[in-house]
């Protein structure tokens, strides 16, 4: 990691992450899915170093059109943008774009150390599960993704989880070899890869939607002074605390990206403050910037420790190990050993650049805030094909990713997450394999599963995931 | 109507799933059958696909109809020529030219159509600036090819390497 290569990436990952994240309309998913492809051809080490570079940058880039344009980058800013465009209006964007760097690296911290102190103990805990928990916990992940992002409907969450199941299915299968729906297609042998379904979701479907709501360019607010200063660490610690435990919780539910993490914890924050946000406060972007930036350690605790992704990114980190012939899980220190430092460090490195850059490309990125998405969008379309293209030179990727695009975006306007699919989709062959082993083991002795007590505790979990979603369809 | 559409592909696909798995092999009897997981995934799918359609045509039924028929034309207007566009690029364009022209030709169209700015030239600038910087950087620097009949880039690259 610490090779000039490496830091020179990490540094080009982060900015690029803060102008891509700055960019309205272009998400934090998006920038890390288009590019993947072009880590191709680099080391594995360095192609994860620029991916890092990038989530950690766009986290916080998101931030910046929120606050001065009311146009939040990424999804994850919305709430940033409901406290802190009122400031901007009020002659304090400044202030309250001075908070989203301070406490953007300090939710990363939080992250990180969370991820540092727990990774260890995840593993150990996750060594002792056996198929029938790996099944558990892998359909607790799609369950508790659709309960998460189905908004007003669960159920749409959890078709789409399901459909991301069946979507694995095809392919040949790994205990008997036989061939299940690959209709005599090469590709669809080995199954559907999930790259460019992804890059088809976050990148075409996105483009795609964008463009059909067209909106006029906006107008920056006037940008003075934005040095962060320490006296609002001082002032917003209890926030600061408050909302890293939250981040990183939510971060490490499969499936409950930094979006759920930031809402959730804006609406903590203004009942434990008894303020009201929205008229602009900057304790309200401190709330939403810590929680959504550690949700990135949040959500690889799961993805490095059990292979299920805690959010979109995260599954994107673990699509483009599997490129490189990385697969985490619990035997990770075994299997890469200096994996985790290694991560560890890409993560601490990134902040640290993240803090640094952020200082500087602000006042920068402020000038192309205002590029229109007629712009915008055809290059995305354009990157979204070469994209599709690299992840292994194969036109029949184009195509998977040309038809999840135009289907996604059918999907995105009733209100079908995609979150749920692509965790559906990664983690399928593990419920499959599980799944088919659990019975093989316990045949006949079914009842023996219930005597143990991490099943039992997922299978509650599971029960719970489903009753939250029903409940919410009955009370809108 | 394309929300009932959706419901209706999660049914259709779910009911092939489950009756195309009864004739998928079986080599170690149905614990460990192939089939085993589908049976299960898509029978929930048809359950959650006839729940969702149901609900959508209820809904429907009794909601009034909010968006103007205009906002709906100009959508679907913007919607059919990105998707022609980029599927005139893919399968027609790119099986004829040079990554660099089609994607320049397409890039143009794009812009043309979605950039409400008059004038030919920033859009001109564009088109030949992005794919000829995607082009070097994907194969000068990571040595990666590109989609496409042939490269521009490339065959300058080539015949450099031709001439030295």
């Amino acid at each position: 990691m610490l090779t000039v290569a490496g830091l020179f990436t990490a540094l080009a990952g982060v900015l690029l992450g803060i102008i891509w994240g700055a960019l309205p309309g272009l998400s934090v998913n998006m920038a890390m899915v288009l590019l993947v492809g072009m880590t191709y051809s680099l080391p594995p080490q360095i192609a994860i170093i620029f991916l890092i570079g990038i989530w950690v940058g766009a986290e916080f880039g998101g931030a910046i059109p929120a606050i001065l344009i009311n146009i939040p980058g990424t999804p994850a800013a919305v709430p940033t943008q409901m406290a802190g465009y009122p400031l901007a209006q009020r002659g304090e964007g400044g202030a309250a774009i001075g908070a989203a760097i301070m406490f953007s690296m300090i939710g990363n911290w939080a992250g990180l150390a969370v991820l540092v102190t727990l990774a260890p103990l995840m593993i150990i805990i996750a060594l002792d599960f056996g198929s029938w928990e790996m099944f558990l916990v892998a359909m607790f992940g799609v369950v508790i993704s659709g309960t998460l992002t189905g908004k007003e409907q669960a159920i749409k969450g959890w078709a789409m989880g399901w459909f991301g199941l069946l979507l694995s299915m095809v392919g040949t299968d790994l205990i008997h070899g036989v061939e299940r729906w690959s209709f005599g297609v090469n590709e669809l042998r080995g199954g559907i890869q999930y790259l460019p379904v992804m890059i088809g979701l976050f990148g075409l479907t996105e483009a795609l939607n964008a463009l059909t709501n067209k909106r006029q360019a906006p107008a920056a607010t006037k940008l003075k002074r934005f040095k962060p200063s320490i006296r609002l660490m001082r002032r917003y610690w209890r926030s600061a605390l408050r909302s890293s435990v939250v981040g990183t919780v939510v971060g490490a539910i499969p499936g409950a990206g930094a979006n759920i993490a930031a809402y959730v914890s804006y609406t903590i924050g203004e009942r434990a403050t008894g303020k009201k946000f929205s008229d602009g406060d900057v304790e309200g972007v401190v709330c939403s910037e810590v929680a959504n930036n550690a949700n990135i350690g949040g959500s690889l605790l799961p993805a490095t420790t059990l292979a299920i992704p805690g959010n979109s990114s995260s599954a994107i980190i673990l699509a483009a190990l599997a490129l490189h012939g990385i697969t985490l899980g619990p035997t990770v220190n075994e299997d890469h050993p200096g994996f985790l430092p290694f991560l560890f460090a890409c993560l601490l490195s990134s902040n640290i650049f993240m803090y640094c850059l952020a200082l500087g490309a602000v006042r920068p990125s402020v000038k192309i805030l205002t590029l229109p998405t007629g712009v915008i969008m055809p290059v995305v379309i354009l990157f979204a094909l070469v994209g599709a293209f690299s992840v292994s030179f194969s036109e029949f990727d184009v195509g998977v990713m040309f038809l999840t695009g135009l289907t996604g975006y059918a999907l995105l306007r009733h209100g079908y997450p995609f979150a749920p699919l692509i965790l559906g989709l990664i983690l399928g062959p593990i419920v499959d394999e599980n799944l088919r082993r659990t019975i093989l083991i316990y045949q006949g002795s079914y009842e023996q599963l219930l005597y143990r007590p991490i099943g039992d505790l997922l299978i509650v979990a599971i029960a719970c995931s489903f009753y939250l979603g029903m409940r919410r369809r009955a009370n809108p | 109507m394309v929300r009932t559409a959706i419901a209706i592909g999660f049914a259709a696909i779910s009911t092939y799933v489950l009756v195309s798995s009864f004739g998928l092999a079986r080599p170690g009897g149905w614990p460990t059958a192939p089939a085993l997981l589908p049976i299960i995934l898509s029978s929930g799918l048809l359950v959650m696909a006839v729940t969702i359609g149901w609900k959508e045509y209820r809904t429907r039924s009794s909601a009034p109809l909010q968006a103007s028929r205009k906002d709906d034309r100009s959508t679907r207007l913007a919607w059919m020529a990105a998707v022609a566009m980029t599927g005139g690029f893919y399968f027609i364009l790119l099986r004829v030219l040079p990554f660099e022209v089609a994607a320049g030709a397409f890039l143009f169209g794009m812009l043309r159509f979605f950039w409400n700015k008059p004038g030919i030239i920033r859009p001109i600038v564009i088109a030949v600036l992005i794919p000829l910087t995607l082009a070097v950087i994907f194969q000068a620097v990571f040595h990666l090819p590109l989609p496409g009949n042939g490269s521009v880039v490339q065959s300058i690259r080539d015949w450099l390497a031709l001439g030295v």
